[in-house]
């Protein structure tokens, strides 16, 4: 995960929080099932490794990961919508 | 001793309540919340009392893992080697393969499914699935009131548990063979009951992504053509 | 309250323009059964659920639904982003360029502009659920109808197409949420009285 290059970092944790997210509606309905849960912690697990590089690496996902040593990078990335940056 | 509409006689003092029959909420196999008891004694397709079996439902010929009403246009579903009525993804109690369900630690009870009371319920709260007591049925309980039908649950003297209706009146248009109208008492009137989700296979999270959903009973796509 | 996380749910990139279909889409955005009244519609009915596994579906699907906006937003972006004066005029898209060149404005694809009088927040757990599932139906069907006007762009059919699955997921657990307020209830009279708003039921 260290090495992989934005796009595929990027593809990572899109699928990853997808998944975290629809295991948290299922868990809302369904709190006490142990699959859900496990499943839950593994995936979870896996985004916040993958969001830590990510942050570090190529830029803020949130207002609360900027590196504010450097510039305010929060402005600076890209926003989702224009083209080339997912 | 009483008489069936079939001459069978059966023991009144056995007269079970539908309340306490009904608390199975999940079913893994038919995935519709019956309990043994209650499937075993439908009546068969043609109308006729069923015996005591495993108490799937009823098929007719709709193809494995079809719906009640019919299969889907343009569905694409695999069916593999599931029973006929089986649900995707679906175990059976008692034969678990891979052991992703059920879920429930020491209960057997598959995730999505319901024990008859429930943390948080208030003193004189029924339990899901408790309808009025047997004994008390008829009193706004009658399943066909146009038809003057009275529906109970019974057991008989040869041991099977039955769902009694229309005692002296025909069955025809009773809705009585339509084993989805017998469970008046697990599913009232007058309210919309969606199935419970059990847990079943899971897609990677790259291709949950792309399906839209990680569930793969939860994936219906759309096949629609105007053409 | 509520971070923005600088990622859309599911990728949208989209090359080339298409008026029409960006017409159409808007629906989605600010019509009658589309995203931004579904994340209206959701925030607002959880302050008088009862049930807190109910206040959390309501929470996280409400928003999930402002992601699927800004999902729906950038598909309009980029489909107007380089259009012409002419494909602007045949189109039928200068009704909506006149007023809003091609800024993003949530409004039906009739024109109609956003209104929370598409949608209700009752205080009855029981009506505001079926209202949801209801509101999960009328958006899958917009989606399928979209879908088949989008089966020559494959990076429009694709968002559609996640969209749209994403609507029958929010309606089983919106199913699972009224089992829930059931199992809460008396089975033999479930409208004996509001939990949102009654102390008790004298006729239980």
């Amino acid at each position: 995960m260290e090495n992989m290059c934005k796009e595929d970092l990027m593809e990572l944790i899109q699928s990853t929080n997808f998944t975290v997210i629809e295991l948290g509606l299922y868990l809302d309905t369904h709190p006490n099932c142990p699959c859900g849960l496990s499943a839950y912690e593994d995936h979870s697990r896996t985004l916040k490794r993958a969001v830590d590089i990510y942050e570090r690496k190529f830029g803020p996902l949130t207002i609360y990961g900027v590196d504010s040593d450097t510039d305010w990078t929060w402005v600076e990335t890209p926003w989702p919508w224009q083209k080339g940056c997912d | 001793m009483e008489t069936n509409c079939d001459n069978t006689q059966f023991d009144e003092s056995e007269v079970v309540e539908a309340s306490g029959e009904l608390q199975a909420e999940s079913c893994s196999s038919c995935g519709n919340g019956w309990s043994d008891d209650i499937r075993s004694g439908m009546w068969n397709d043609n109308g006729g009392r069923g015996g005591r079996g495993r108490g799937m439902r009823p098929c007719g010929d709709r193809p494995c893992g079809s719906r009640p009403g019919g299969v889907r246009p343009g569905s694409d579903r695999p069916c593999d080697d599931r029973p006929c009525g089986n649900r995707p993804g679906g175990v059976r109690p008692g034969s678990r393969p891979g052991g992703m369900r059920p879920c429930g630690p020491g209960n057997g009870r598959p995730c999505g499914g319901r024990p008859g009371m429930r943390p948080g319920m208030r003193p004189g709260m029924r339990p899901y699935g408790n309808g009025p007591r047997s004994t008390e049925l008829g009193d706004g309980a009658d399943l066909h009131s146009e038809w003057n039908c009275k529906s109970r649950v019974i057991n008989t003297s040869d041991g099977r548990s039955m769902v009694m209706g229309c005692e002296g009146q025909t069955m025809s248009g009773c809705h009585m063979n339509d084993p989805m109208e017998r469970l008046g008492d697990a599913f009232p009137p007058v309210m919309a009951f969606v199935p419970w989700q059990q847990w079943g296979d899971l897609y990677e999270p790259d291709c949950g992504l792309k399906q839209g959903t990680i569930f793969k009973d939860l994936n219906y796509i759309f096949c629609g053509t105007r053409c | 309250m509520w971070t923005y996380i600088k990622m859309l749910e599911f990728p949208v990139n989209i090359k080339t323009t298409n008026a029409a279909l960006a017409t159409a889409i808007m629906s989605q955005l600010g019509g009658p059964d589309g995203e931004k009244g579904a994340s209206v519609r959701y925030l607002s009915q959880r302050y008088a659920m009862p049930d807190k596994r109910i206040v959390g579906v309501l929470t996280d699907i409400g928003t999930e639904e402002l992601g699927h906006e800004e999902m729906v937003a950038a598909i309009i972006t980029q489909l107007t982003k380089n259009l012409t004066m002419d494909e602007i005029e045949k189109s039928g898209f200068y009704q909506y360029y006149v007023d809003h060149t091609t800024g993003i404005y949530p409004q039906a694809a009739s024109g109609v502009p956003f209104s929370a009088a598409t949608l209700q927040s009752t205080g009855d757990p029981i009506a505001d659920l079926h209202e949801d599932l209801a509101a999960e139906q009328k958006a899958r069907l917009t989606y399928d109808n979209i879908l088949r006007l989008s089966k020559d762009e494959p990076d429009v059919y694709e968002a559609i197409k996640f969209l749209r699955a994403r609507e029958m997921v929010h309606y089983q657990r919106f199913g699972e949420s009224l089992r829930m307020m059931q199992d809460n209830l008396d089975s033999k009279n479930f409208y004996a009285f509001n939990p949102a708003f009654d102390k008790g039921a004298t006729c239980l």
